[in-house]
């Protein structure tokens, strides 16, 4: 039987929260198990943050180099989600099957802006070494029939060199989108490892 | 986007709209029929409904649970900051 660590009320068999006081399920613990230890977010995110942030560079950096290898790219930029499942797998270690979906997503989402951070720093090299392909993608932009504005703001993201407005941009809108995938990959990553019934 | 992605993403709309309680076994499920049809397109025969129907699975399944997990996030975020005021 569990306990409301509330208010110590029995709580019947998986629910959810807790009806004499409504407190949080996941505040609750079995009185033979004893209190769950916290949970460490911190370390798992930045490992999971830097799995997405390097594999996802190095298949840029693969892909610039040849080609061919652009195939990569049939991983659907899997790569962010799978950061956030790392993290959840390296979460899962802490308090083996006992995360939630919300513990998933918050180390996902931790992994994400991480991740952001990794690969706008990693994308800096690989910007300076692909510069004679910016220069050819800016002329075939500039060849190109658009609304001057929009042509204005690609030409200066595609510009080679590096520019720190770019830099920016290119890191709050990857900080973005990082954190959401990779939120749910950490939810995701939770169905898949936890052994323990999760759902009621 | 292939059409598996593509049915992936629809899937995982109809999922948030239809679908209520989170079914990790259902998403295993779906999971292990992807990879079976993937492994199918790769190495005997790509049939385009069987990775349009895959993906919807998939799709259809992870919704529920990434919209539990988001929401436990908040509502974590929200008692967190309560608490400090």
């Amino acid at each position: 039987m569990s306990q409301c660590k509330e208010c110590g009320a029995t709580l019947p068999e998986n629910a959810r929260s807790c009806p004499q006081c409504g407190a949080d399920n996941a505040r609750a613990t079995s009185a033979a198990e004893g209190p769950q230890k916290e949970l460490d977010f911190l370390k798992p995110a930045l490992a999971g943050g830097a799995a997405l942030g390097v594999t996802g560079s190095v298949i840029a950096l693969i892909s610039s180099l040849a080609p061919i290898l652009g195939l990569l790219n049939i991983t659907c930029c899997l790569w962010v989600p799978g950061g956030g499942a790392f993290g959840a797998y390296l979460l899962n270690k802490q308090r083996p099957g006992t995360l939630k979906y919300g513990d998933g997503a918050i180390v996902g989402a931790i992994s994400g802006v991480f991740g952001a951070v990794v690969s706008t720093i990693l994308g800096i090299p690989l910007r300076l070494m692909q510069t004679a392909r910016l220069e050819q993608a800016s002329e075939q932009i500039r060849q190109s029939q658009m609304p001057p504005g929009m042509k204005d703001f690609i030409l200066q993201m595609t510009a080679p060199g590096i520019n720190i407005t770019v830099l920016l941009i290119g890191f709050c809108f990857a900080a973005v989108l990082y954190a959401i995938v990779a939120t749910a990959g950490g939810s995701l990553a939770v169905a898949v490892i936890n052994r323990k019934k999760i759902d009621n | 986007v292939c059409i598996r992605c593509t049915s992936i993403y629809f899937g995982f709309l109809a999922g948030l709209i239809t679908l209520t309680q989170p079914r990790a076994r259902w998403f295993k499920i779906a999971v292990a029929i992807t990879a079976v049809e993937w492994l199918l397109a790769l190495l005997i025969v790509d049939i385009e409904i069987l990775r349009a129907l895959s993906g919807f699975l998939l799709g259809a399944s992870a919704a529920p649970i990434v919209r539990t997990g988001m929401e436990e996030m908040f509502a974590r975020g929200r008692k967190t900051a309560h608490e400090s005021m």
